[in-house]
């Protein structure tokens, strides 16, 4: 059976009150699977109405760029919006390593990316093609 | 690359004037910045971020409140525009 990306956000809520040494650490995972979980179930639906659109590209992380674009396309601009946001937070949780997050922070943002996940998560699942 | 792109920056003003209008139209308050994003796992991957912190509302709210800037905006801009743009509502 293929992996379902929305393991990714089952787990990041599982493991969010988690009791750790590591609580940026533990965010900064938090905030990148709840990113995974949506991107890659928007990419499963747009690959598979828009199977070309995703051949030939020139980097592998250009397909993120190609699944915003595509809801954009369709008039999904406010799902694409979303991932977006949730891209641009799990940017700075992977590389960023300037910003500090002190324990209250880190939970607030991992929640925050939970939540926001799990709301396009749904989006995506009613996007209805014409 | 943003900042040479004379199409974005002609319709920039108007874009954040129908934000403006949106908020201002629900009584809503907020606080807008605009920032550029280069996602440096991609190739040419560069966004403008108009980010605006809503005041007084749950992120619940906000994120309903996001949907309908978003409808809005992209019935009235084009697509090759608002793949350059995200719009992000957050709480203030």
């Amino acid at each position: 059976m293929k992996f379902n990306p929305s393991d990714f956000l089952d787990l990041a809520k599982q493991i969010v009150d988690f009791p750790t040494n590591y609580d940026e650490a533990l965010a900064r995972s938090i905030i990148g699977r709840a990113y995974f979980a949506a991107h890659l179930s928007a990419r499963k639906k747009m690959r598979r109405r828009y199977p070309t659109r995703f051949k030939r590209l020139r980097r592998r992380g250009d397909e993120h760029k190609v699944v915003r674009e595509i809801l954009t396309e369709i008039s999904y601009y406010y799902v694409a919006s979303k991932l977006e946001k949730l891209n641009i937070d799990r940017s700075k949780a992977d590389y960023d390593m300037r910003v500090y997050l002190d324990l209250e922070e880190a939970k607030r943002k991992a929640k925050k990316a939970i939540d926001l996940s799990e709301y396009v998560i749904q989006q995506i699942k009613l996007i209805i093609f014409k | 690359m943003l900042r040479k792109d004379l199409e974005l920056l002609s319709v920039l003003p108007s874009l954040c004037d129908a934000i403006k209008a949106f908020l201002t139209e629900r009584g809503l308050k907020g606080l807008g910045k605009i920032g550029v994003f280069r996602d440096r796992e991609a190739s040419d991957a560069e966004v403008l971020v108009l980010e605006y912190g809503i005041e007084g509302k749950t992120y619940s709210e906000v994120l309903k409140l996001w949907d309908d800037a978003c409808i809005e905006a992209s019935n009235n801009f084009p697509p090759e525009i608002l793949k350059k743009v995200v719009i992000v509502f957050d709480e203030l």
